[in-house]
């Protein structure tokens, strides 16, 4: 015992020591190590990213080395068949149901061609003279009316032009009386041609003495020229018609095109028997069907062209011009059966592409049912109903739409009545301006009478430009109890050219979006350059399109939406020449070069309920090119 | 008098085989039910990071919109053209007006054609659009 005690007193201290300095040991060489605190990686961030980038290769290397051994890894002959036929089932189901829809469309569009080309079939010797009587009427009076100033006014200028077109003119009208149908205007024009005649060779005295004051007055040389322009550009519009009025034979003007064979019925099994098809089976079905609603598609739209702007059929036809869908899929590209892991992915992809194709033809047929069945007035789903007018009716509704909307009626013009009609609301179509049925008989007669009633419709003429760009407000969503009155400008558009148009600004070569608006479609346009639509959005009224050039052609599409029918009136205004299309209904015509001014026309309009579509064409001469469309309710305006 | 049971008293206890295919049933479910792959939705982009983005739970109730650096646009996944696009949007304004549009768009995504889709949406009664920003937890880069 004696001899344990001390030994264990001493090693107590000394253990404690010993393990205290162990730890300051310790702590000494954390401190004074960093390695032991501090994790730090010795490379550079250049090292790093080398490293990185090395790092990546390889697994990039090895990835691609995985996947090739996996391609070349063979499928047994019956994994390979169960394995194609579930991708095919996958995408046959949402094939089918496309090409059921595809099928709806057919069926309506086959009714809407009936409804549209028994329209043009019955077109009268007297409704194709008679829109040309509507298309010459506003035009001789402009030359008649300045014809009368010169005597009235002594204004000489243009009197040599105004002259022989007045000559012209009453040559051609005294060899063609019986196919105008116009002796009030033909009386006038004879009347202002004895006038010119009569007074020739004082105009030629009273110009020669002129000649030097032109010389020095740039004004009056400035107006002269406009006025020559003017006098030439009208001269030039009435002859291209009377040319048309001589030359036009009723059947040529009716009669379908030969090389057209609308499409039969299709089997009464036809959607069953999809049930048991491969996918490139139903993509060569869909791919028929397609053919089909194109086909029909452009009898409905080349019959539509045909009765509004009075043109023969097959001329008409050869305006309408659908955009071919891409097709990225081609049977005989299909590996069957694959035999390997690679051909299995190819087939894959191959499949892919066929339900793409399909997705895409369905998406224009959809397109193509919408614009055919507003254009027969039929609401889809509903069956056919048509317009309900009778074929004097859509003839005269024709003619007078056309004048109405190239504004030989006014600067304001009520055209909703027609565009209600349009659009099946109603029965038969009524009223312009002081409520006066437009009938056949009353356009025919009384042309005058009509136009005065239309002028007489209340609506705004002149609108101050500072006011409305300080107020408007952009908007395409309308409903009734919506804060926002007075002017409204849109402010979104797709907007897609340039086109060429040879420095003519009138409208008479439809360009395809007429036919049918297709977002993704391409085009080839001014100097080769492809051209596509593209999503413009403005705080300014004024819009621009893109690639702005002289002698160019523009589209601008947008959609509308109001909550229940609506009346607005429309202002339109565009540098150079405009036409506007709402629903499909040209509702305005602006020819000629013209700068951009706010007020330059109004029109009443209808909107359905729902969506609306806004198209326009703007013809670009010299220099810049802009539009606008403002909006307001008529109790505001 | 001898019984059946007295006879079979050295079997007794816990039936452990029904227990053990229930467990094994179980865990098939679950192994199963986690591994049904959901429709990937996703589009191979790179998100814009944020800050102030406010970070929601993964939903299945929305519906996705993708648009990558080239302006190619998808919907639900797939790739789409905008004409089809216009009448997808058309009909889920009309059937589900309130429902969450999620946009997912690159980086580098020409702004135009953002402000095209917005507008669209917009247009159409969509106005739940959130734009989906890089997360940690959830992307990987």
């Amino acid at each position: 015992m004696n001899s344990t005690t001390p030994d264990k007193r001493v090693r107590l201290p000394v253990i404690l020591a010993v393990s205290a300095a162990l730890q300051a040991a310790l702590v000494l060489l954390f401190v004074s190590i960093d390695a032991l605190r501090v994790s730090r990686l010795e490379q550079t961030a250049a090292d790093v990213r080398e490293l990185d980038e090395q790092a990546q290769q390889r697994l990039k290397r090895l990835e691609e080395r995985k996947r090739r051994e996996r391609d070349r890894t063979e499928l047994r002959e019956d994994d390979a068949t169960k394995l194609k036929r579930g991708e095919e089932e996958k995408r046959a189901k949402k094939m089918i149901e496309r090409l059921k829809d595809m099928k709806r469309v057919r069926d309506e569009l086959q009714e809407a061609e009936r409804l549209q080309l028994d329209e043009v079939k019955v077109r009268s010797f007297e409704d194709v003279s008679m829109f040309f009587y509507y298309q010459l009427y506003p035009l001789t009076t402009q030359l008649v009316e300045r014809a009368e100033n010169q005597d009235r006014e002594s204004d000489l200028s243009a009197a040599p032009l105004v002259h022989t077109a007045s000559t012209d003119f009453e040559t051609r009208v005294t060899a063609a009386p019986e196919r105008l149908i116009l002796p009030s205007v033909l009386q006038r024009v004879r009347d202002s041609h004895g006038i010119t005649c009569s007074r020739q060779d004082e105009y030629i005295r009273q110009l020669d003495e002129a000649q030097k004051a032109y010389v020095q007055d740039e004004e009056r040389v400035r107006h002269d020229n406009h006025v020559a322009y003017l006098v030439n550009y009208t001269r030039d519009q009435i002859s291209g018609l009377l040319r048309e009025v001589e030359a036009f034979e009723l059947e040529e003007m009716n009669d379908l095109p030969e090389r057209y064979e609308p499409p039969g019925p299709l089997e009464p099994d036809w959607e069953q028997s999809l049930e048991g098809m491969s996918v490139p089976e139903l993509h060569e079905a869909a791919a028929g069907l397609q053919e089909d609603i194109e086909a029909l598609f452009t009898a409905v739209k080349a019959a539509d062209i045909a009765m509004n702007e009075n043109k023969p059929l097959a001329d008409a036809w050869q305006a309408v011009s659908v955009p071919p869908p891409t097709r990225q899929f081609s049977p005989g590209t299909l590996p069957d059966p694959p035999r390997t892991i690679a051909e299995l992915n190819a087939y894959r992809a191959g499949l892919d592409r066929a339900e793409r194709d399909v997705h895409d033809m369905w998406q224009q047929a959809q397109n193509m049912g919408q614009t055919g069945r507003k254009i027969a007035g039929m609401k889809g789903g509903e069956g056919a109903q048509g317009k309900g007018e009778g074929t004097q009716g859509a003839a005269g509704r024709a003619a007078v739409l056309a004048n109405a909307a190239r504004g030989n009626l006014g600067r304001y013009v009520d055209v909703s009545p027609f565009m209600q009609n349009h659009t099946g609301d109603n029965a038969s179509f009524g009223a312009v301006g002081g409520g006066q049925d437009i009938t056949h008989k009353s356009i025919r007669t009384g042309f005058a009478g009509q136009s005065d009633e239309v002028r007489q419709a209340r609506g705004p003429s002149r609108l101050s430009e500072e006011e409305v760009l300080k107020q408007a407000l952009p908007g395409r969503k309308f409903n009734r109890n919506s804060p926002r009155t007075g002017w409204l400008y849109i402010d979104t558009w797709y907007v897609i050219g340039p086109w060429e148009n040879g420095w003519r600004t009138g409208f008479d070569d439809p360009l395809p979006p007429e036919t049918l608006v297709d977002l993704d479609a391409e085009y080839v346009g001014k100097n080769d350059q492809v051209i596509r639509w593209q999503f413009h959005q403005s705080d300014n009224i004024r819009i621009k399109p893109p690639r702005e050039m002289e002698g160019s052609t523009y589209y601008g599409y947008t959609e509308v939406y109001f909550e229940e029918p609506t009346e607005m009136i429309v202002a339109v205004a565009s540098d150079d020449a405009a036409k506007v299309w709402i629903n499909d209904t040209v509702i305005w015509q602006d020819r000629g070069f013209s700068p951009w001014r706010i007020d330059e026309g109004f029109r009443r309009v209808h909107f359905d309920q729902g969506f609306n579509t806004i198209l326009l064409r703007i013809e670009n001469g010299p220099v810049t090119c802009t539009f606008s469309l403002l909006l307001c309710p008529p109790e505001a305006g | 008098m001898l019984t059946g049971r007295q006879d079979n008293d050295e079997d007794e206890g816990i039936p452990l085989s029904p227990l053990i295919d229930a467990v094994f049933l179980l865990l098939i479910f679950f192994l199963v039910s986690t591994m049904i792959r959901k429709i990937n939705r996703d589009i191979d982009i790179e998100l814009p990071e944020s800050t102030s983005a406010e970070r929601m739970m993964p939903s299945d109730d929305n519906y996705v919109i993708g648009i990558n650096e080239d302006g190619d646009v998808f919907f639900e996944g797939e790739e789409t053209t905008i004409q089809s696009l216009h009448t997808e949007i058309r009909e889920v304004g009309v059937k589900e007006p309130d429902v969450q549009i999620r946009l997912d768009v690159d980086r580098d995504t020409p702004t135009h054609r953002v402000i095209e889709v917005l507008d669209l949406c917009r247009f159409n009664g969509l106005v739940n659009v959130g734009i989906r920003t890089y997360d940690e937890f959830y992307n990987t880069r």
